[in-house]
């Protein structure tokens, strides 16, 4: 009976021994793993990038939803628990994993040629002077639209100078409050909504701000909400399309349709519940996937903030790849050097065909496939636009925290937005709240 | 003097005989206890232990610093801890008194005899306890969603549709009616049993003695129930401190979460969401504690009174 109960226990010790075992820290086992997210856009690009790279290495592709993603990697890389080789980083959230993980993603300034891509892109993926990122996709934001649903009505109701056709407004230069006014007139005749927002997300937010040329930081990389000239700008055109209602069969429609997530943001997109997005080229896989539309949609430059400094060219999102320092380095290192940097079968021309991804590499920017019509975009050379577009973004140092600004920021703003709060208290408050979950 | 020498030795080894079988009795004991208390020690204590030493540390990834006093200084000057706990007693106190009187009404109308179908009504009602946490959110959104069946609903009868995902008030009612509807039959369950525990003699002299049954419920049913309400009021009360899914489930990624985040929410934001910070989380983490356990003392020295 005791020898039965002494090899039990040793056999229970053993098994709690051998799950409690750390990892190897030798890694190199012929495979690597991805993390990343987006199955339209992320995952299947590097499911090219798989099929160029051939069957030497197993690559394993892993899709999680972004924010999953982002908590799962938190929460691996603090408990040192299970990583994949390589994952996506969004640029707003780089510098916050490289400053809060030192020493756990490879330094790849000797090993990727960083000088073949966009600097500000590069500069992202910077800290302490080495360089992690392999920079991949660009945000740079445009404005589609639906050419078979507004008409000239709409835009000539808006009296924009010089504007009167709609074909003379997707290549005019607008603002947010013409947009408005457009959105009203065709919101006033067809009781569709123009636009689909999350007011609780900060994505249209940041679109605007980046444009105006200034963030959420002043120059010391402190919040400043309350007299920041674009956070103030924003805060006023998300109020204008929150206000902005017209009388449709005797009740009050909004222009917008209101979207709780990223799947009621993105039907609409393909069934014409609403006729146009302004959002990062990224959209464009998912606006393509519903080829009924084929030669429906228009691509045109996003519109401005009316204030000094603002320009009708901005960024939202974007992300990079980064190698961890506890996988297997030298593969991982190896298969991105081919495809991302070297550009194997010009893997940038297909995925710009395939899912309108906007590389960073810059001489991929030259190749034929960049100038070719799209005939879904009405035979424009939508993808020239967009590459000229991109080397006009504003540069902005996003810092550390974009997103604690963000959420601070959106928390405060229901009360803004039904009138309870005036701009100042909304943007103190939030202020506020932002700098308490820095400190 | 040989005699006596022998029986000392006899009573020796009789002690020791007594020890050794002691000891394997011991023995066995242990050998029973050792594998749970080691898991224990891994999980539970060595824990404890850690999370005393974390609440000096200030982190920011895993990059930490001692800083104990820090920590405390941002606990008072945190303005989110302050709208988390604001939003945590809103959740408990209307949901947790709500629930509990519903459910010993529910208990006390299913304990009627008379009553047909009691077994069908008691699964109805039980049934969501069962159902999945995130199953039953995911529903919620769904049915909850701007243009989703209750608002389509309600539309019918000439009312506007309401923001009950994305308004910072009706995210509140939205949780406390999600909450209401998992948790009600739970505690439903306990009153039931402690119900049928009561003596049925006392119904029935009750009833002699020519007592209504308002009179019955409040001077005997509730009076016998005692010992349970306050066990589901003190589950509920650390519960409702510790809620997390529904408002992480139903809320998040909807609407803006100022109005419903909790202060377990917090604690995993604090962690895994915003710069990790474990640290100041661990801090956070003992003001529940503390909380949970003031209210437990209150609750049983106010049912101590009333006996």
């Amino acid at each position: 009976m005791k020898k039965v109960i002494t090899l039990l226990f040793v056999a229970v010790l053993i098994l709690t021994l051998s799950a409690c075992k750390g990892k190897d820290a030798d890694f190199s086992d012929g495979k690597i793993t991805i993390w990343a997210w987006d199955p339209n856009f992320n995952i299947s690009i590097m499911n090219t990038a798989k099929g160029i790279y051939g069957d030497d290495v197993e690559i394993i592709i892993v899709d999680m939803a972004k924010g999953d993603l982002e908590t799962k990697l938190h929460a691996s890389l603090s408990t040192d628990g299970d990583l994949p080789d390589i994952v996506l980083i969004e640029d707003y959230m780089a510098g916050k994993y490289l400053s809060s993980y030192p020493g756990k993603f490879a330094d790849l300034s000797d090993s990727i040629d960083h000088s073949k891509f966009i600097p500000a892109k590069v500069a992202i993926g910077t800290f302490d002077g080495a360089q992690y990122s392999v920079p991949f996709d660009s945000g740079v934001s445009g404005m589609f639209i639906r050419n078979d649903l507004v008409t000239d009505a709409d835009v000539a109701a808006a009296s924009i100078a010089g504007v009167t056709t709609f074909a003379q407004f997707v290549e005019a230069e607008i603002t947010w409050d013409e947009f408005i006014a457009v959105g009203q007139a065709y919101t006033a005749r067809t009781g569709d909504a123009f636009m689909a927002n999350n007011f609780a997300d900060g994505g249209l937010f940041r679109t605007i701000l980046n444009s105006t040329q200034s963030w959420y930081t002043n120059a010391d990389g402190d919040f400043e909400f309350n007299g920041n000239p674009g956070v103030e700008e924003a805060s006023r055109i998300y109020k204008e399309i929150y206000d902005a209602e017209v009388m449709f069969n005797g009740t009050s429609t909004e222009i917008y349709k209101a979207a709780t997530d990223w799947a009621t943001w993105v039907d609409p997109l393909g069934n014409g519940d609403v006729a146009t997005v302004t959002t990062g080229v990224w959209i464009s896989g998912t606006v393509k996937s519903t080829t009924a539309n084929s030669g429906d949609w228009t691509v045109m430059k996003t519109p401005r903030a009316d204030i000094t400094g603002a320009v009708n060219y901005s960024n939202l999102g974007g992300s990079s790849w980064y190698v961890l320092a506890d996988g297997d380095v030298d593969e991982s290192v190896a298969f991105l050097k081919a495809i991302y940097e070297e550009n194997q079968d010009n893997f940038y021309d297909t995925i710009l065909i395939n899912n309108g991804a906007i590389g960073s590499l810059i001489s991929a920017a030259s190749s034929t496939a960049y100038t070719a019509n799209d005939p879904f975009f009405t035979n424009t050379a939508i993808w020239n636009d967009f590459a000229l577009w991109s080397a006009l973004i504003p540069a902005i140092d996003y810092g550390f925290y974009t997103y604690e600004a963000d959420e601070a920021l959106m928390n405060a703003m229901p009360a803004f937005l039904d009138g309870t709060s005036s701009l100042s208290t909304f943007l103190n408050e939030a202020e506020v709240a932002a700098k308490s979950k820095v400190e | 003097m040989r005699n006596l020498l022998q029986g000392f030795k006899n009573i020796i080894k009789r002690i020791l005989q007594a020890i050794k079988r002691r000891m394997k009795k011991i023995g066995i004991g242990w050998a029973f206890i050792i594998p749970a208390l080691f898991f224990i020690t891994l999980f539970v204590i060595i824990p404890i232990f850690y999370s005393m030493f974390l609440v000096t540390q200030s982190c920011r990834g895993i990059v930490c610093e001692s800083n104990f006093t820090g920590n405390i200084d941002k606990l008072m000057g945190d303005v989110q801890f302050r709208q988390v706990f604001k939003n945590t007693f809103i959740f408990f106190i209307v949901q947790v008194p709500i629930m509990l009187t519903l459910a010993l009404i529910f208990a006390v109308i299913l304990n009627n005899p008379k009553l047909r179908f009691r077994g069908v009504f008691r699964t109805a009602i039980f049934l969501p306890a069962v159902t999945s946490l995130v199953a039953y959110s995911v529903l919620f959104k769904m049915m909850l969603a701007p243009e989703g069946i209750m608002n389509t609903a309600i539309s019918f009868i000439g009312i506007s549709p309401i923001g009950w995902l994305t308004d910072p008030f009706w995210q509140r009612v939205t949780i406390i009616i999600a909450l209401l509807w998992r948790w009600t039959g739970y505690n439903m369950i306990f009153y039931l049993s402690g119900l049928q525990n009561i003596d049925k003699e006392m119904f029935e002299a009750a009833e002699m003695d020519g007592a209504n049954k308002r009179q019955t419920f409040f001077k005997i049913t509730i009076p016998q129930l005692k010992p349970i309400i306050l066990f589901t009021a003190v589950m509920s009360t650390i519960g409702t401190l510790q809620l997390f899914d529904e408002p992480f489930n139903i809320i998040r990624g909807s609407g803006t979460t100022a109005s419903t985040m909790t202060l377990s929410q917090y604690i995993y934001n604090l962690s895994f969401v915003y710069i990790p910070n474990f640290g100041y989380a661990a801090v956070i983490s003992y003001v529940i504690m503390i909380i949970a356990a003031l209210l437990t003392i209150i609750q049983f020295r106010i049912m101590r009174e009333e006996k």
